[in-house]
């Protein structure tokens, strides 16, 4: 098979949360130009919006859906539309999360809560209920944004809550690989370095140089980096990867 | 930019040893569909030589060359010959290996030395030796391949020389990530399962080893030789800018549990 027709995803219907802006944004639009119409979920309805116009302006149906991923009703009703709306589901980039950052013996319990039910139970919800669908079809491509933050701690800044929840979406991604295997369902995670995203505005430009110093290649990368991964694990061209985390970090996690 | 524009390879110059058979063959052809010129290297050139004809079907320049990685002077002379026929050197794939079984209390010096020298020397020297073009040029992906007894040790069949290969294959893959990143240099690596190749024929069939192993892939199944040029074409591209010192597990789960 050429290789190049192994990351065509004509006729594929897509969700990626969070799609609305950062990550989420240029791997919905990525998909797209790859040939799958996209569902593109957001707690803010509008950013979702404007993802899904630029996807339809590529050609491929696009269509918000207002939810919060954190919240099992929303995902449910995310699974039921996408349904309606596209007939199947064939590919779930879970995407949506937050961070912060906060000493760990400064840490409310509810700062914690919020950051698990987001970053770790969020992906967990949309990974059950599409897997669901995609268990029925017997085909399916999830993807799991996690971080290098699941392999290294970050620093200066404190995110105790953040690196245990990407932690946990690296091991649950393992976890649903091997359960799912026999349904020919994959599931893979990627676990980004620094990436020039609306996530990274908790910092001043002292700290984000201080990043791109600790990075060999010396930079903070465009958002748009992100794309060709997420192409590669959602296609054909990644048939036997499954249970797999793969790092886009610039070298960071390597010293 | 548009996602597929990144995996466009015209232009662009390949070299993959051990590319006349198994998985090389199929990188070594992922690389030319994409528009690469390949240079396939094989200790049997015959066999090389027919990947190559393949190639310049596909349109794209290719010539094959008889090397031994384990030896500095050939993988001297490989990079001096790509050079002059392609100019300059944009892709390597270290592919070439072996495989062998036996138990540790058995296991001669001889045989120790013979893995170490293929599958973990020979895979230095190609990225020493290309390693110092792509430097001058300031560009460049370099592909080890690794495996998951990088990580995990593999059953029944007992290999200890194998395994620590391809565990240092691991970690070379990120020494030189590192070294080279300030060139524009990535480096990475891809660590298969168990794959349907000439290597692994032998073990194969009704009543062999290959059977344990199927039971032990949660995919169930072993993996086909073609599935791994999707992942030779991401890391050898624009499209994994953002990517050096990573080793990608290609196992059908099997490193899961």
């Amino acid at each position: 098979m050429n290789v190049l027709s192994m990351f065509d995803l004509k006729g594929e219907k897509a969700i990626v949360t969070g799609g609305g802006q950062g990550l989420g944004k240029e791997m919905a639009l990525a998909l797209a130009e790859a040939g799958a119409d996209v569902a593109v979920v957001q707690r803010r309805l509008e950013m979702g919006e404007q993802t899904a116009a630029e996807i339809k302006k590529l050609g491929r149906k696009g269509i918000a859906i207002k939810a919060d991923v954190s919240k099992e009703e929303d995902v449910k009703k995310v699974v039921e539309t996408v349904k309606r709306e596209f007939g199947r589901i064939d590919i779930c980039v879970n995407n949506a999360g937050i961070a912060g950052w906060k000493a760990a013996e400064d840490m409310t319990l509810e700062e914690w809560r919020e950051m698990i039910d987001i970053d770790l139970t969020g992906v967990f919800l949309c990974c059950k209920w599409v897997g669901r669908e995609m268990i029925k079809q017997k085909k399916g491509s999830i993807i799991n944004i996690s971080s290098m933050s699941g392999y290294i701690v970050n620093v200066p800044q404190k995110q105790c809550h953040y690196n245990a929840a990407k932690a946990g979406v690296h091991h649950l991604t393992k976890s649903l690989a091997l359960e799912w295997a026999p349904y020919n369902v994959r599931v893979n995670a990627i676990c980004p370095g620094y990436m020039m995203t609306p996530l990274l505005r908790l910092a001043d430009k002292k700290i984000l140089d201080e990043w791109a110093s600790m990075t060999p290649q010396k930079r903070i990368a465009d958002p748009s980096e992100i794309k060709g991964l997420c192409v590669f694990l959602a296609s054909k061209a990644s048939t036997y990867v499954t249970g797999s985390a793969i790092i886009i970090d610039g070298g960071y996690t390597l010293p | 930019m548009n996602v597929l524009s990144m995996f466009d390879l015209k232009g662009e110059k390949a070299i993959v040893t051990g590319g006349g058979q198994g998985l090389g063959r199929e990188m070594a052809l992922a690389l030319a569909e994409a528009g690469a010129d390949v240079a396939v290297v094989q200790r049997r050139v015959e066999v090389a030589e027919k990947t190559a004809e393949e190639i310049r079907k596909l349109g794209r320049d290719s010539f094959a060359m008889k090397v031994d990685v384990s030896k500095a002077e050939d993988a001297k002379n490989m990079v001096e010959a790509v050079k002059d026929r392609f100019g300059k050197i944009d892709i390597l794939i270290n592919n070439a290996g072996v495989d062998h079984h036996v138990s540790a209390v058995e296991l001669t010096e001889e045989d120790w030395d013979r893995m170490i020298d293929i599958n973990l020397k020979g895979e230095f020297l190609g990225c020493q030796m290309v390693g110092r073009e792509m430097i001058k040029q300031r560009k460049g992906s370099i592909i080890n391949i690794a495996s998951i007894c990088a990580f995990i040790v593999v059953r029944p069949q007992l290999q200890v020389h194998y395994d620590v290969a391809k565990a240092g294959v691991a970690q070379l893959t990120r020494c030189l990530a590192m070294e080279w990143a300030k060139y524009n240099i990535r480096v990475n690596a891809i660590a298969p399962g168990y794959m349907k190749t000439p290597m692994l024929a032998r073990n194969l069939g009704p009543g062999k080893i290959g059977e344990q192993w199927v039971k032990l892939t949660p995919m169930g199944r072993l993996g086909e030789p073609y599935e791994i040029k999707g992942l030779a074409l991401f890391l050898a591209s624009k499209a994994s800018s953002f990517i050096t010192g990573s080793t990608i597990l290609m196992d059908g789960g099997y490193t899961c549990w």
